[in-house]
């Protein structure tokens, strides 16, 4: 195996597969590892702070709204860390694997899935609501009040604070994996099983089918203005416009980056330029301005890239792969 | 990165499944697996991992009208993958009444699945007292013989030695392929159950024209599946031969459960493989012939209600 490229700023090599990383608030980045521990890496430490969280693998990540991060693990725990490595119980699933975690800036809400359940947490209080399959994935609404919950033939939506509801089903056949909202609330998208995304306009719930890609959709993410959905599944980075009313409908997506042989699998949108990162299946982190070709490579020969995140300003990029590779690095001007 | 070898058990309710995990997982191994379970029963857990699921069959949309996949295992096979210890081996125990194929299928369609693991045989337990009676009153019992790769005919100390025989003979219609191991509470080594590579095109069990000839018809039993075998001493044409196959399995690949063989192509100095599981088919050129060996095609359907008069003049079409 070759050994890593990166181009500038700091490196990790962890003994266990690198599953999704997270910045906070606060600039500490966490990897979450198949070995069940967090590494915390605070701004200016060199060395990361191992916390171990959970008794397996972590299968998920996320930041918590009062600051440091929410992990859920195949030992069906709900895992709060701290940046000192505190950690604290929020919640426990006997015999199930908690597979996503998400949480709204805007209303402090935690939601995790667990099985054909998902449930949100508001303080000590939890809301959990049932599917008839897998709840595969969450999101919030970009104002924290409605979970879009991703399961097979479509999904539902459910108030984040109403008891006693029923949910608005959106219908499609198949198995739905992924969601996200666009940033204005109009449209709802999942990846699925199948290589392509499906979408809804939700004032009238008509579909949007979002297809041609060679592998399955794994990353999505909307650019800073939420006009464009980015995402992997093919061997350039796929963007589908979505700032007209019929979204994506008719018009051609966008290709970004190179052309290269290997697949792209990990996106990441810069928070304050027109900056797309992407992580490749042979281990590459690539940028590319929106609009303006010519990629700048990043990273080289680092294992398949499994999670790769921008910090809140931009002013880094975390990057962690399968092979347990793990690194920030800067981002520069342009 | 190398695959993690899968194997499936299968066995109708009752025939020894839960006995053979057992026996698996607390035998002195130096092995470690994970073990995928519908029901959380009394399974011995030392140092592997089980995981308990719920069977959740998805169709894929992707025209091929009875691709069904088991979309809790794409899950939970992905999950397992990032854990930090690997495993030796997965088990995945189906329910008693459950039909094979989602679970298989599930192996050639999706792309993370092929990437990390790799299917390495379906082994059907059938429990020699009660087999002949759940052959006739139920559908799934012949569809488990009938997929398998190997058979665990166990209990035999149940039944006499005719009986046990008449079992064999009964079991060899539904699948002409599969050794059959005889055991008792499921007493059988571990080596012979597991890394049969039943699935590898390159190691694709040499199928043995002679005891396919000798291949009983013996049609008094209710149940309509049946295996048909059909062998060509002439070399065949190679885009005839995959063109009848691939139309074959479009039309009628939901009755063809499973389809084997080995193929002399004109002009080839390599063996042809293939096999399928439903529609989902492939098949490559593998090794050279050897010198002293007979280069005979020779292919096995096993299916409901087969055509053999229609496979047979199919096939025969196709010799160049």
């Amino acid at each position: 195996m070759s050994e890593p490229r990166l181009r500038d700023g700091r490196s990790w090599r962890f003994d266990a597969p690198v599953v999704a990383c997270v910045f906070d608030g606060d600039g500490s980045t966490a990897f979450a590892l198949g070995d069940g521990t967090l590494r915390i890496i605070a701004p200016d430490a060199s060395e990361p702070r191992t916390v171990e969280a959970h008794n397996g693998a972590v299968l998920a990540l996320a930041f918590h709204p009062e600051g440091g991060f929410i992990s859920g693990g195949d030992d069906g725990r709900l895992v709060h860390t701290r940046e000192t490595g505190d950690t604290n119980e929020l919640a426990r699933e006997k015999g199930r694997w908690i597979e996503n975690v998400t949480a709204s800036v805007e209303t402090g809400l935690i939601a995790y899935t667990a099985g054909k359940s998902a449930v949100i947490l508001h303080g000590n209080e939890s809301t959990t609501f049932q599917h008839t399959s897998t709840a595969a994935g969450v999101a919030f609404d970009p104002k924290g009040r409605r979970l879009a919950v991703a399961h097979y033939d479509g999904s539902s939506l459910w108030w984040a604070k109403a008891a006693d509801q029923q949910p608005k089903l959106l219908k499609w056949k198949g198995s739905h994996l992924g969601v996200t909202w666009s940033p204005d609330g109009r449209f709802l998208v999942t990846t699925m099983q199948e290589n392509a995304l499906h979408g809804w306009r939700l004032e009238d719930a008509a579909d949007m089918r979002m297809s041609g890609y060679p592998a399955k959709v794994k990353s999505f993410v909307w650019d800073r203005r939420g006009r464009m959905l980015f995402t992997s599944g093919s061997s350039r980075v796929i963007g589908w416009p979505f700032s007209g009313r019929g979204g994506p409908m008719g018009r051609e997506p966008l290709e970004l980056g190179p052309e290269r042989d290997a697949l792209v699998q990990m996106v990441a949108a810069h928070p304050e330029a027109d900056i797309i990162a992407a992580g490749t299946s042979d281990g590459a982190v690539w940028l590319e301005t929106i609009g303006d070709p010519g990629a700048e490579f990043v990273l080289l020969d680092a294992g398949k890239i499994s999670t790769l995140v921008f910090s809140p300003g931009g002013a880094n990029l975390a990057i962690g792969t399968e092979d347990g590779f793990a690194a920030v690095a800067p981002v520069a001007q342009r | 990165m190398s695959q993690v070898p899968v194997t499936v058990l299968t066995g109708y309710l009752g025939a020894g499944k839960t006995t053979l995990l057992n026996r698996i997982l607390t035998e002195q191994h130096g092995k470690r697996f994970a073990v995928i379970v519908n029901e959380f029963g009394e399974i011995g857990i030392d140092n592997d991992l089980i995981v308990d699921t719920d069977e959740e069959i998805f169709e894929m949309n992707n025209g091929c009208i009875c691709c069904t996949v088991r979309g809790d295992l794409i899950r939970i096979l992905g999950g397992l993958m990032k854990r930090k210890d690997k495993f030796d081996a997965i088990l995945i125990e189906t329910t008693g009444l459950a039909d094979p194929s989602p679970v298989v299928q599930t192996f050639f369609v999706d792309d993370d699945v092929k990437e990390k693991t790799k299917l390495d045989s379906v082994t059907t337990v059938v429990d020699a007292k009660n087999v002949l009676a759940r052959l006739k009153d139920t559908n799934e019992a012949a569809e488990q013989i009938a997929f398998a790769d190997q058979i665990i005919l166990n209990k035999t100390d149940l039944v006499s030695a005719d009986e046990l025989a008449k079992i064999e003979r009964r079991i060899r219609e539904l699948n002409p392929l599969a050794p059959i191991h005889r055991t008792e509470r499921c007493a059988i080594d571990l080596d012979k159950v597991l890394g049969r590579h039943a699935f590898d095109l390159s190691r694709i069990l040499d199928l043995d024209p002679d005891f396919l000839s000798a291949d009983a018809h013996d049609h008094e039993h209710n149940s309509d599946i049946a295996s048909v075998s059909l062998t060509a001493s002439k070399p065949l044409d190679g885009d005839k031969v995959t063109a009848w196959l691939r139309n074959l399995l479009a039309q009628k690949g939901q009755s063809i459960l499973r389809s084997k063989g080995i193929l002399d192509i004109k002009n080839r100095e390599e063996r042809m493989a293939f096999q399928a599981v439903h529609m989902v088919m492939e098949g490559d050129f593998q090794r050279r012939w050897k010198d002293d060996e007979k280069r005979v095609s020779r292919i096995v359907f096993i299916g409901r209600g087969l055509d053999e008069p229609e496979l047979r003049h199919g096939f025969a079409a196709c010799v160049a």
